[in-house]
């Protein structure tokens, strides 16, 4: 079995509206796996299951073939984790607390530290609680990574970093999958995903929605454009193109919405003179929207793997 | 053994730990300096032997209230409330601290999200609380002794050890209630609620008790009477009274973690 992690009907309730509902997750070994999802969706709720933080309800999941529950200290030993909101030790300095948490797993002081320090460029020897969001977050990161888990669940880690961090981060987690480990990404910006992961599972309010490779997941990314030319320019054509929708001219000035490679668009654009082009990133309730026929304007039936059954 | 988490929990509240050490010894001492004044003046404890019967055994126990000698004056003026009462504090306030604040802080997921069982944690919490409360009342105990040999107390020694491990053990109690409730909840004010409301119910119960004879088996409900109801300052130490607080400790530490194993953390 080559599932790093994998989950069956697991289900947390809380109440009527919270929790998650029969959530059917496989995160092959070696992969960056990218859990999508609005704020509130049950994103962390499913992190924290699999760190056995909190018991479902029914269902289980399974980590590197071992029980999440049950065998939950050997699974940690492999796992490295980082909060969306981390907290820590706040007294300590960012190395004190990174090694006393290396000390829980009996190695008090991994190699790795400094190394990371560095090159996220955070300063270990200041008291965390005197530390930005970000440093704060970049230390986490540093305590999640300097025992090279096989295993590496990171809920929101980007929030707070600048771009230059992000782009370390990516580095990092990209190292990390080079030398064998998983890792399961939640995130709420699709760019970020994107960017890093192989394949995406989409969660809105408590349910799977769809598991995705990341390329298919493009065509569902409505972009937002707008283009100014020196002169009206007749709409007919851009609308004929495939892949556009939506598009309006006000005089000089044409609207549309575009799904996927923009080439065509921009080289029809370039048979005119363009004065400004300005192309929104997709936005991400428009595309869980996409999700859910009965709602969305684009509503297309829900594909990718494992999922066929809850179209409903 | 790993003492990783407890040692974390003490050095962590050194701070507070050296501020409670100092200002019960600072108490302490006061109480016990105050005595060669009143051994001198007759006129207290005659004033005294007219109080009504059930005030004497509110503040004296069963043996009743004896300002004639230091062994009774100390018991009367502070181990059958104060110095229990500063212990229970401070460790419900420790234990509420390090268990159920460190959850909300979410400090505990990061913990626990290493190789970490939950029976670990309460454990070494409770070793922890342990640790502070016998640092406590060594510190106190010591104060007392040394300040009662200054102005010739005249308490033996082992009975001096006596009502302070006694009362080191009823807030041990108390701490391990306050554990318990916070392993429970997750919620540090509910268990700062249980272990006060522990204290101040079975102080409350014994008062009642002390006062009406048909509720007196209720005084049994309160740990402070378990450890000072025969005045060890004066009768030297009650064993099982003590055996039984010890395991009562236990065994609700023992509760504690399972009840901590079961349950889902908040944050």
């Amino acid at each position: 079995m080559n599932a790093a992690i994998e989950t069956t009907g697991l289900t947390k309730a809380y109440g009527r509206s919270r929790g998650v509902e029969d959530v059917d997750l496989e995160v092959r070994a070696g992969e960056i796996f990218g859990f999508l999802g609005p704020n509130g969706a049950g994103k962390t709720t499913v992190i924290r299951l699999l760190l056995d933080l909190i018991r479902p309800t029914r269902g289980h999941a399974r980590i590197l073939g071992l029980d999440a529950h049950r065998d939950a200290v050997a699974v940690h030993r492999q796992i490295g984790y980082v909060a969306g909101n981390p907290a820590l030790y706040d007294r300590l300095t960012g190395r004190r607390c990174c090694t006393w948490l290396a000390g829980l797993r009996g190695d008090p002081d991994p190699a790795g530290i400094d190394a990371l320090a560095e090159r996220l460029e955070v300063d270990l020897d200041r008291p965390i609680r005197d530390l930005s969001s970000g440093n704060r977050q970049k230390v986490a990161l540093v305590q999640a990574l300097a025992h090279r888990p096989a295993v590496l669940l990171l809920d929101e880690p980007t929030a707070w970093l600048d771009p230059m961090a992000q782009e370390v981060f990516a580095e990092l987690v990209r190292e990390a999958t080079a030398g064998g480990a998983t890792v399961f990404l939640s995130s709420h910006r699709l760019d970020e995903v994107q960017h890093l992961c192989d394949r995406v599972g989409i969660i809105a309010e408590g349910r799977m929605v769809a598991v995705e490779r990341v390329d298919d997941l493009r065509h569902r990314a409505w972009r937002s454009i707008t283009l100014e030319f020196t002169d009206a320019v007749d709409p007919a054509p851009f609308a004929a193109l495939r892949g556009v929708a939506d598009v309006t001219a006000t005089g000089r000035v044409l609207r549309l919405r575009a799904e996927g490679d923009l080439d065509p668009l921009v080289k029809l654009a370039a048979a005119h003179h363009v004065v400004d082009l300005v192309s929104e990133p997709p936005d991400l309730e428009e595309i869980f929207r996409s999700y859910f026929p009965t709602d969305g304007r684009n509503g297309g039936p829900v594909a990718g793997p494992g999922t066929g059954d809850r179209a409903d | 053994m790993r003492t990783d988490l407890a040692r974390r929990a003490l050095f962590d509240h050194r701070r507070s730990l050296l501020v409670w050490a100092l200002g019960v010894s600072v108490y302490v001492a006061m109480i016990v300096l105050v005595w060669p004044s009143l051994r001198d003046s007759d006129q207290l404890s005659s004033a005294v032997a007219e109080y009504p019967e059930t005030l004497q055994k509110l503040f004296g126990g069963d043996a009743g209230f004896d300002f004639a000698t230091a062994a009774g004056y100390l018991h009367a003026e502070l181990f059958s409330l104060m110095y229990p009462l500063f212990l229970a504090v401070f460790a419900i306030t420790f234990a509420a601290t390090v268990l159920p604040g460190e959850e909300e802080r979410g400090q505990l997921a990061l913990v626990l999200a290493g190789p970490v069982r939950r029976r670990r944690i309460v454990g070494e919490k409770a070793g922890a609380l342990a640790a502070a409360l016998v640092a406590v009342a060594a510190v106190s105990g010591v104060v007392a002794w040394g300040v009662g040999r200054a102005v010739d107390l005249g308490v033996p020694v082992g009975n001096l050890a006596a009502a302070v491990v006694g009362s080191a053990l009823a807030a041990a109690v108390i701490g391990a209630v306050t554990l318990c409730a916070g392993a429970a909840t997750g919620s540090r004010a509910a268990a700062i609620g249980v272990g006060a409301l522990v204290f101040g119910g079975g102080y409350l119960l014994q008062v009642v008790g002390a006062f009406v004879d048909a509720l007196a088996p209720l005084r049994w409900v309160s740990p402070l009477h378990i450890a000072n109801g025969d005045a060890p300052v004066r009768t030297g130490w009650p064993w099982p009274a003590y055996g039984g607080l010890l395991a009562l400790t236990i065994g609700f530490v023992a509760v504690a973690a399972v009840a901590f194993e079961r349950r889902d953390l908040r944050v």
